[in-house]
């Protein structure tokens, strides 16, 4: 058989195909109806299985350091946007200065700790998102989150370092170029303007992903007289 | 309410008869209270038949022989007063209600306590002569021209008397106890199983009385003689076994005992009453503020120092900038519980993310006109190369030990990440941050 025709008939959409045809009475994971939690980035919520973050599962963001908090930060304001209350649990205690108030603020003082609140807050079902970050998590613990996500039904995310098994998992990571920035009179880079992050989000039958450009608050830059120009008057020596 | 003054002219000066008298009047009403200087005992006939009760106070007058007795019933203590004072019979009950009208007809001097002399001439000056003369007037016109005195007589002679003759009564907190001589208890599961029995009783009359515990006192007696004593506190007043059970367990888990258990009682120390919030049709998380307000306290139960609320300051350190306090009062849990405003959307934005604790990393420098700028680092795990460097922001403050003056630099590693480089004085090197 040439290559070509082999290729055609194996091609994703020729093999849903066959199988739509050879078993009429199933339904694909991705198109399986589940409650979503939209992050209110319509770009985002594209490449999401279901158009949003799913309900009821597990959500794995398995970058630490590639704008998940970013993304995340974005989706708890659209949460409470819309009246859903929203529980971010900073295991890591890594929330820097430019942090905005409004979900619930769980900082413990141990990662046992932070997956007990998981549970906790998970379990209750009144918070429509929960957030976990910085704690290390392995199977197990999967298992009895992915129970208290089921039991509650709200949106559970993780953000961590680690592979693990989830409904979702998302994957992310910075792209060199684009960049934008600004220049100072010496023509040298004064500040970085905005990044670009490519965005992957996989799931049983599902694989998509998006470039996600995001600006860059970069903390004020102290005694300089021009917006943007870093100040280099003194010397540490 | 109502009350019962008994007003007698002839008060008994000794103290076997005031004291008789009160124990007989308390034989007809739970509370009694007497006031010699203005010679009168007050009942409290709250949920009684008044006139019943002042019946007996005129019949306990008359076996002690106390003349010139007069009975006044009334909502109010000073229509009582007034009616044992000035009302036409022995026994005068004022309608409920009716305190206002029965006081229009009466003089100003009926009132208790009497104006001052000097008020007369001030009130005959511009007639005013009865109760309803002076319950007529704006409170205004009162104040102005007959200053706080007047306006005192003012609301009694609008029957309006805010003194507390019988206070509320203390409640009287359940307990349990349970004590056993044949044998001695050492293990935890054995103190539990009766701690849950005890707190079975105990909370399932707070239940009924729409009351949860806030504290709960558990006193241990142990065979050599010796009380352990444990106060234990809960975020929120609850009635719930289960939550009390847990939060009593890992209490008793801290608790070592010299000596095996013989007794042990249970007092609930603070009740509340459980309060329902009122529902809100436009509040979709009202549905599940219960369950949010249960959870946030097993957490507070927990950690108490795990919710946190954040406090901004200037400081010119980015690192310092926000401050974590605890919340161990739960007051985020009102706002937890309080679902976000419609609209309310935040465009997304790289931010500056900051290690718990800064990281000492070796760098490897450069120079740029004339500055040191971070070409490279190491982190103790592995290398990065820095494509951008930006600055020096030089922050220098404090005083003495708090003294501080650094460099920072806003970096662009290899694999994109932009990271925040701090030089500090003695060229050590720190990685603060990142931006995510």
């Amino acid at each position: 058989m040439p290559a070509t025709a082999l290729a055609q008939r194996t091609s994703p959409a020729v093999l849903r195909t066959l199988l739509t045809e050879r078993f009429p009475n199933a339904v694909l994971l991705p198109d399986r109806r589940l409650p979503v939690f939209p992050t209110g980035l319509a770009a985002f919520d594209r490449i999401l299985p279901h158009g949003g973050l799913p309900r009821g599962r597990v959500t794995v963001w398995e970058s630490s350091m590639g704008g998940g908090t970013a993304v995340l930060r974005s989706a708890v304001a659209a949460s409470l946007g819309r009246g859903e209350r929203v529980a971010w649990i900073d295991g890591g205690q890594t929330l820097g200065p430019r942090w905005t108030d409004g979900p619930l603020i769980v900082r413990p003082r141990s990662a046992d700790l932070a997956r007990k609140a998981a549970e906790i807050l998970l379990k209750c079902g009144g918070f429509g998102l929960v957030v976990l970050t910085g704690t290390p998590l392995d199977s197990t613990i999967m298992l009895r989150l992915s129970r208290m996500v089921h039991e509650g039904g709200g949106a559970f995310v993780a953000l961590a370092d680690a592979h693990h098994t989830a409904m979702v998992r998302v994957t992310s990571h910075y792209l060199r170029h684009p960049l934008q920035t600004s220049v100072n009179p010496f023509g040298e880079i004064a500040a970085i303007d905005r990044i670009a992050i490519r965005i992957e989000a996989r799931s049983p039958g599902w694989h998509s992903h998006t470039v996600l450009e995001f600006p860059v608050r970069a903390h004020d830059l102290r005694l300089s007289l021009t917006p943007g120009v870093a100040d280099r008057r003194g010397d540490v020596d | 309410m109502t009350f019962v003054c008994l007003l007698l002219p002839a008060w008994p000066t000794d103290a076997a008869t005031s004291t008789e008298l009160v124990a007989r009047a308390l034989e007809r009403a739970p509370r009694v209270r007497i006031e010699p200087s203005r010679k009168v005992l007050w009942a409290d006939a709250r949920g009684l038949d008044g006139a019943q009760i002042a019946d007996g106070l005129l019949a306990i007058t008359q076996t002690l022989e106390l003349l010139d007795g007069k009975v006044g019933v009334a909502t109010t203590p000073i229509g009582a007063e007034s009616a044992a004072l000035a009302g036409p019979e022995l026994i005068t009950v004022v309608p409920a209600g009716g305190d206002r009208d029965f006081l229009a007809s009466l003089e100003i001097g009926v009132l208790r306590p009497p104006p001052p002399l000097a008020l007369y001439p001030l009130l005959a000056s511009v007639g005013i002569e009865r109760c309803a003369d002076l319950a007529a007037l704006d409170r205004e016109a009162v104040e102005v021209r007959f200053g706080s005195h007047g306006l005192a007589l003012w609301r009694l002679a609008r029957a309006d008397d805010p003194r507390l003759l019988f206070p509320p009564r203390p409640q009287e907190l359940p307990s349990a106890e349970v004590e056993w001589v044949d044998y001695e208890l050492d293990r935890q599961e054995h103190l539990l199983f009766i701690i849950h029995s005890l707190l079975g009783t105990v909370l399932d009359y707070l239940a009924k009385e729409r009351q949860g515990a806030h504290a709960i006192t558990l006193v241990f007696a142990l065979a050599n003689r010796s009380v352990v004593t444990e106060l234990i506190r809960v975020s929120h007043p609850t009635s719930d076994r289960r939550t009390w059970i847990r939060v009593i367990r890992s209490r008793l888990d801290q608790v070592t005992f010299d000596a095996p258990v013989t007794r042990i009682r249970l007092e609930a120390n603070r009740v509340a009453p459980l309060t329902d919030r009122q529902g809100d049709l436009f509040d979709l998380g009202f549905a599940t503020a219960r369950a949010t307000e249960t959870a946030l306290a097993h957490l507070l139960d927990l950690a108490p120092d795990a919710l946190m609320v954040a406090e901004r300051s200037a400081h010119p350190l980015p690192e310092l900038r926000l401050r974590w306090t605890p919340d161990p009062a739960g007051e985020t849990t009102a706002l937890a519980t309080k679902v976000g405003s419609p609209g309310q959307t935040t465009d997304p934005e790289l931010t500056l993310q900051l290690f718990f604790e800064p990281r000492t990393i070796e760098v490897w420098v450069g120079e740029r006109r004339g500055t040191i700028v971070p070409h490279r680092y190491y982190d103790g795990i592995r290398n990065y190369s820095l494509t951008t460097s930006l600055g020096p922001d030089f922050i220098s403050g404090g005083f003495g030990e708090n003294r501080y003056h650094r460099e920072y630099f806003q970096c662009l590693r290899d694999d994109g990440v932009m990271v925040l480089l701090c030089r500090e004085l003695g060229d050590r090197w720190i990685l603060a941050g990142w931006w995510d």
